[in-house]
Order: structure tokens, then C-alpha cells, then sequence
């Protein structure tokens, strides 16, 4: 593909910020996605993540800041970006009345193909995600794998530059997700650039070139995935036992670091390397705490986005029985 | 109407949203719309000009109104029935224009109500003729030539104005249930004038001799009495109906432009009452 060198980010914001009313979605977020690369946008649900793809595809006006995505300045050049844009939504959107077919066709005709092209472009992409013989099927009639994977044909049906995939192996088995993974490498590949917000952290970390991790509306931290597993300068230490949360709900911080509850019996504490352990233990059994397993846990991507979102509103009342929750003492 | 305008019906997108919207909406339906069709015209089309035998205008007031309620139905649904199926999004997505999605709607609830409308009339005449050949229906409730053609052309307008209005609510409706729910006043206007309004203009425009026959007493008096009105000062009602159709088609122009402006994506894409959920 040919690129021009002043043109080299699929996706550069600058400054974006989106308010509705008085609550501030994005505030002051700036991007910059280099072209065949698969980027990462991490956050916490209600970060800012859809109203970010909502803008990429010019489907809303920043509030303030400028945003280019393909070259082509939002939201006076929405119409052009779509066309080079193609995209998978959480909830796939498919029409409930439309055969597979007669979907993937539209979408096609939408992309300016023309009735002949359309047909053997979506014949081509059904033969090669296992959908030709379902095209005259309604989508009811598929499994929430097969949905997905229409879905990600539809995005694909017109060569897009940029895809933009919200959340896209949700539902899917290890097998489906295992493909849908090597097709955003061929894609990448081909030139293409992926957007990807997922909330699973492992497959950000194996997928992503660049990540950005969102919280409250703003950017917190940008880089590849071993930059940030870097940047978190704790590694943590995983305890468990009968009533650990409520245990280390009763130290109230008592010095440990940033922590929390994966339900009742699991606790997650940072920790200032391996000789910070005793500390903990010794914190947590001073509570009343009976341990079972401690576990050190290395730096992983998670750990690194969990102590980046992680604020201290998180934290576990003492007398309230916990699921997953994050804290900060 | 603007160029821009202009050069969006001479595009495709409109017809490529139409044809999608016409698919989805009878893939969705099955064969209720031709159930329901058969069910009114044996209805309003047999029983009741049997039971009334002078009511050969009837069917085709139900013929329009055959056309205006799917119509608005469809429309209503247009945007807040994708929004509530979790659609809308990826349709906006598409690389398709704003005027061209929002005028395929509008194509596609017209082209619906206009048609049933036209089902309805196309199941009416033959049956009426073929009874009134067995003797069972008496000539007065045969339908005159300018009955059927007024039936015919007002399913169109009374569809395309049906798709309008309810394409402009949808495009700012969280819910096709909020619509319904605020829409009561106004159903009432609409059903009472249609009800009142349309059986008086059809017994209006009918040839003299063929005049119908649903308006009974005053009604019919007041027919005549317009009729006689208008044959004496035919200057003024001329002047009166120039002025009508033109308040008309600037209230349609309007609503039009108007109804344009709401299907911007920035517009669409908000929802109304929460706008955190956007996130």
C-alpha cells in the first residue's frame, strides 16, 4: 500500500474532547495509530471507548479537538472515512429479517461495488469464513459464533484500510477467537490497520502492537504492551483463603499497596518486589486471616492496567462481602 | 428542495436502503400483511356495502386508511425500531449518506402503505364485480371509475405523508413505544379528520349521479350545498384550492427538510435521555 510519509497514522486526535451536558466523556485524549498496526484501546466499562469509535467513524462531533482517521480530517470527511473503514460492533447489529446473504450483499452495495462485484466479493469472504452455506439462512438461525463472524464478513466485504472491532471475540470459543485472531494478522499483513477495544487484557497482550489504556475519559498511559508492563513498577502478590477480602478489608491499608478483591476468598496486593511478601502475610494473618496459597504474580499486561485504573472510590467497605472490585489504600 | 437534494434521489443509496428496509420488514413479517389484507377487505370490501348497501364510497376511504396506518407504522419504526434492535449503529457505519438512509426510509413506508392500500383496491373491485355479476351486490354499491382512481392516488399521498411525519418522529425517538405513548392527541386529530374529512371529500370529488351515498342526511346536504357553492363562484374555490395546495406541499417541503435535518448521523446517533450510555 502506498503510504504518504506526512500521512502515516491511521488515526491521529489531537486534544478530543466530547462532553454531553455536563458530563465529560473524553476529555483532552490524543492518538496517534500508526498505519498496519494492531492497536489496542484498553479500558473499565464507561471509560470512553464507544464514544471514541463513535467519533472515529464520524458518527459524532468532538466537542473540542481535531481528529484525522485515513488522512482525512472528522467530522467534514465522515463519508470518505466510512468508506475505507469497516466495522464490527459489540452487539453486531444484524437485520433479523435479512437472509446472510441479502445482509452481506447490502453492506457490499453500500461500499459502491456494483451488483456483479458484490455478489462474488461476498461468495469469496462466505467461502472463507465457513458461511456459503448459510447464505440464504436468517441470522436467528446461527450460533453466536457464526453471528460473529457474519459480522466481521460484513466489515470486511469492502477492503477496509482501518477495521474497527469493539469488543470482538465476546462470545466466542477458543477456537473461533483462535481464528478470528489470525485474520487480523493476515489483515495487518495486507496493510490494514485494526482498532480493537477488548477487555481481555491477554488478548490485547497478544495481539496489540501499541495500546492505550482510557480511564474516566482521559488517556493514562500509551505504549506497546511491554512498555506498560514496565510502567507498572509493582509486581503483586495473589493471596487466597476463607474470607481474605473481608481479612484485608480490616488491615485498612495498614502500608500495602494497591489491591483487590477477585471475590470473597482471592485478594490481589502490589508489593515492592518478592521481599514485600512477608509483610502482606504477615498483615493479612494479623487481621484474622487464614491463608492457603500465596502466589507471586509476575508483571503482566493485566496487572499494569489494573494498578493504571485502579483509584481509591474502589476500595471494599469492611463489612460488605466483595465480587470484583479494585482498591487503592 | 436543494441540490444536494436533488443529486441524493438521483443516487443510489436511497434505493439500496429501500430495497433493505422493504426485505428486513417482510422478512420480519412473513405473510401478516397479506392475512390482515384479505381479513379488511372481506370486512370492509363485502360485508359492510352488503350490510349497507349504498356504501359504494366505503371501501375506498378504508383503502386510503389501509395505507396510512402500515405506513406510519413502518416509519414510526424506521429509526427507533433499529435503535431498539441494536441496528442502527452499523447501519450508520455504512458508507451510505445521511439523506440517502433517511429518504429510503421514507421511500420504503411509502412504497408499504401504498401498496397495501393498492391490495386492498385491487382485492375490492374484483370482488365487487364479480358479486355484483351473481346478483348478490345491487349496482349502487359498485364503485364509480373516480372512486377507484381517488382511492388509488390518495393510498400514495396519505402513505407518503404517513412516512414523513413518522420518519421525523423516529429519527428522535428512543422507542417506538415512547411514539406511540405521546402521539395520543394527535391520533385523535388524525383518525377523527380521516374519518370525517375523507368520506366528505370523496362524496365531494365523485362524478354527480355517482355520488355516494356514506354521508346520509346533513352530510349529504352539505356535499350538495358545496357542490352548489362551488358551481356559483368557481373563481373563489379555484383561488381557495391553489392556496390549499400550496400550504400543502410547503408544509410537506417543510416537514421534509425538516425530517432531513433530523437524520443527521451527529443527530441519530445521540440518545436522547442517557447520554452516558453512550460511552
Amino acid at each position: 500500500m502506498d503510504r504518504d510519509p506526512l500521512d502515516a497514522s491511521a488515526v491521529a486526535a489531537r486534544g478530543l474532547t466530547r462532553r454531553f451536558g455536563d458530563v465529560s466523556a473524553l476529555e483532552d485524549v490524543s492518538l496517534d495509530v500508526p498505519r498496519g498496526t494492531v492497536f489496542g484501546f484498553l479500558g473499565p466499562n464507561g471509560a470512553g471507548k464507544t464514544t471514541t469509535i463513535r467519533l472515529l467513524l464520524g458518527l459524532m462531533n468532538p466537542t473540542s479537538g481535531t481528529l484525522d482517521v485515513l488522512g482525512e480530517p472528522l467530522p467534514q470527511g465522515g463519508l470518505r472515512v466510512r468508506r475505507r473503514t469497516g466495522v464490527v460492533l459489540e452487539n453486531h447489529g444484524l437485520y433479523e429479517g435479512l437472509t446472510v446473504g441479502a445482509s452481506l450483499h447490502f453492506a457490499a452495495r453500500s461500499y459502491g461495488l456494483t451488483r456483479s462485484d458484490a455478489t462474488v466479493r461476498v461468495r469469496e469472504l462466505a467461502e472463507r469464513f465457513g458461511l456459503a452455506h448459510r447464505l440464504t439462512e436468517r441470522p436467528s438461525t446461527l450460533s453466536r459464533g457464526m453471528r460473529q463472524r457474519l459480522s466481521i464478513v460484513r466489515a470486511l466485504v469492502g477492503r477496509p484500510e482501518l477495521l474497527v472491532l469493539d469488543e470482538p471475540t465476546n462470545g466466542l470459543d477458543a477456537q473461533a477467537a483462535a481464528d478470528l485472531r489470525a485474520m487480523l494478522v493476515d489483515l495487518v499483513d495486507d496493510g490494514a490497520t485494526v482498532f480493537l477495544t477488548t477487555h481481555l487484557l491477554a488478548e490485547a497482550e497478544r495481539l496489540c502492537d501499541l495500546v492505550t489504556v482510557i480511564k474516566a475519559g482521559r488517556v493514562v498511559a500509551t505504549g506497546t504492551p511491554e512498555d506498560l508492563r514496565r510502567q507498572a513498577s509493582v509486581q503483586r502478590v495473589r493471596v487466597e483463603g476463607p474470607g481474605m477480602a473481608q481479612a484485608l478489608a480490616r488491615t485498612s491499608g495498614a502500608g500495602l499497596g494497591d489491591w483487590f478483591a477477585d471475590g470473597p476468598n482471592v485478594v490481589s496486593i502490589a508489593v515492592e518486589g518478592p521481599q514485600g511478601i512477608p509483610a502482606v502475610v504477615a498483615a493479612l494473618v494479623a487481621a484474622g486471616g487464614s491463608i492457603h496459597r500465596v502466589e507471586p504474580v509476575g508483571q503482566t499486561l493485566e496487572a499494569a492496567f489494573l494498578s493504571l485504573v485502579a483509584t481509591e472510590s474502589d476500595r471494599i467497605p469492611a463489612d460488605e462481602s466483595p465480587v470484583i472490585q479494585m482498591g487503592a489504600p | 428542495m436543494k441540490s444536494s437534494t436533488i443529486a441524493v434521489v438521483a443516487g443510489t443509496d436511497w434505493r439500496l436502503v429501500l430495497r433493505k428496509e422493504l426485505a428486513d420488514l417482510l422478512g420480519r413479517l412473513g405473510r401478516k400483511p397479506l392475512t390482515r389484507t384479505i381479513g379488511v377487505v372481506a370486512i370492509f370490501g363485502i360485508l359492510i356495502p352488503l350490510r349497507f348497501q349504498q356504501a359504494a364510497n366505503l371501501p375506498a376511504f378504508f383503502a386510503t386508511f389501509m395505507a396510512f396506518v402500515p405506513a406510519r407504522l413502518v416509519a414510526i419504526e424506521s429509526f427507533a425500531g433499529e435503535r431498539e434492535r441494536g441496528t442502527l449503529d452499523a447501519l450508520l457505519a455504512l458508507p451510505l449518506t445521511d439523506k440517502g438512509i433517511a429518504l429510503g426510509k421514507i421511500a420504503a413506508a411509502t412504497t408499504y402503505g401504498a401498496a397495501r392500500g393498492w391490495l386492498f383496491v385491487a382485492a375490492w373491485v374484483p370482488t365487487a364485480a364479480v358479486l355484483r355479476a351473481a346478483g348478490v351486490l345491487p349496482a349502487a354499491a359498485m364503485p364509480a371509475p373516480a372512486i377507484i382512481a381517488g382511492a388509488v392516488a390518495g393510498s400514495l399521498l396519505v402513505a407518503m405523508f404517513a412516512a414523513v411525519f413518522g420518519v421525523w418522529q423516529s429519527a428522535r425517538a428512543p422507542s417506538v413505544r415512547a411514539i406511540v405513548e405521546s402521539g395520543g392527541i394527535l391520533r385523535l386529530v388524525i383518525i377523527l379528520g380521516v374519518f370525517f374529512v375523507g368520506p366528505w371529500l370523496l362524496g365531494f370529488l365523485s362524478p354527480e349521479g355517482a355520488t355516494p351515498t356514506v354521508q346520509a342526511g346533513g352530510w349529504r346536504l352539505s356535499v350538495e350545498a358545496a357542490r352548489a357553492a362551488v358551481a356559483s363562484r368557481p373563481g373563489v374555490f379555484a383561488a381557495a384550492l391553489s392556496v390549499a395546495t400550496f400550504v400543502g406541499v410547503v408544509a410537506l417541503a417543510v416537514l421534509l427538510h425538516d425530517t432531513f435535518h433530523r437524520c443527521r448521523r451527529e443527530a441519530l446517533a445521540m440518545v436522547p435521555d442517557d447520554p452516558p450510555s453512550h460511552r
